[in-house]
């Protein structure tokens, strides 16, 4: 009996070496899916308290950063959602805009601003964009995109393993990354508008960019 | 591939979310047009900076604590 207790005490303290290694992260992602440092906090004392009471459901050899995720999302979205309401940076339009290509893209409406016609858009984005401005931008997506575009450009999750996270088919992981940075991208080109970084009405003539002008999507488009 | 083709798989490219057939048909679309390649590289440069805006935040030692003692209450 003595001897099970102590292997088992040591194969938990080597669960709690390992589960801690992700405690930076995990609270980075809490805070931009809570927004406040404090709920942010809490968040992550309820996942380490159900991860620590959960130990002996996990099985060794499988991905433990994963399932550190999953209780993550779980337990934001199951007790934490609703109980915060933070006015966001970026007042959104209907989801329903996003749908379509035309809606959120950066890209094409830098080619095509007044006041950008000497910078290209990797040249808006490297030099313009500030790293505050980008949070504030994730922090105002509606959260079942923000958890899925998270879960993949900071954590670099496979799709397969955000569906796991998330519980939800592959084909919704691919939908809700394709709206999510669609919307990411219209709040970005908000943000630079009204910071003056481009103007909404199109350039007159706009310079050819690596050969290309304004490129329509389409037709023109072999 | 055409440009429709391979913007519809855009993100799918970028989070290498495809098999090795498509991948080739994606390696030869974007080293003959300039467009879909200049949008690719921008659509990677948004997605590292996202990454680099959105980590590096690290918890306080009392919050590493607090977890901690969680640890032995468990």
């Amino acid at each position: 009996m003595v001897a099970i207790m102590e292997r088992r005490d040591t194969s938990k303290e080597l669960f709690e070496k390992e589960a801690l290694k992700y405690l930076d992260e995990l609270f980075a992602s809490a805070m931009r899916m809570t927004r406040q440092r404090e709920t942010a906090e809490d968040l992550i004392s309820e996942v380490y308290a159900k991860a620590w009471k959960s130990f002996g459901q996990f099985e060794p050899g499988t991905n433990l950063r994963a399932w550190l995720y999953k209780i993550l999302t779980n337990t934001y979205i199951n007790h934490y959602r609703q109980k915060q309401r933070q006015p966001l940076m970026v007042e959104l339009d209907r989801p329903e805009d996003t749908d379509t290509g035309s809606g959120g893209d950066l890209y094409d409406k830098i080619l095509g601003a007044s006041k950008s016609p000497f910078e290209n858009p990797d040249q808006v984005l490297a030099n313009r964009i500030l790293d505050q401005d980008l949070k504030e931008a994730i922090e105002s997506l509606p959260d079942e995109f923000r958890l899925a575009v998270l879960l993949s450009d900071v954590q670099n999750f496979s799709y397969q393993e955000i569906a796991e996270i998330l519980d939800v088919p592959i084909g919704t992981v691919r939908s809700r990354l394709w709206r999510g940075r669609r919307l990411l991208q219209k709040v970005l080109w908000k943000q630079a508008v009204a910071a003056g970084i481009v103007s909404e009405t199109p350039h007159p003539n706009p310079l050819p960019l690596g050969g290309e002008g304004v490129r329509v999507r389409g037709s023109e488009r072999n | 591939m055409n440009c429709n083709e391979w913007f519809d798989r855009l993100y799918q490219i970028l989070d290498k979310d495809v098999d090795e057939v498509v991948w080739r048909d994606v390696e030869e679309h974007m080293k003959l047009c300039r467009p879909c390649w200049d949008r690719f590289e921008f659509e990677k440069r948004l997605k590292e900076q996202v990454k680099k805006s959105c980590s590096g935040e690290s918890c306080t030692a009392s919050l590493r604590a607090r977890v901690k003692a969680l640890f032995e209450k468990y």
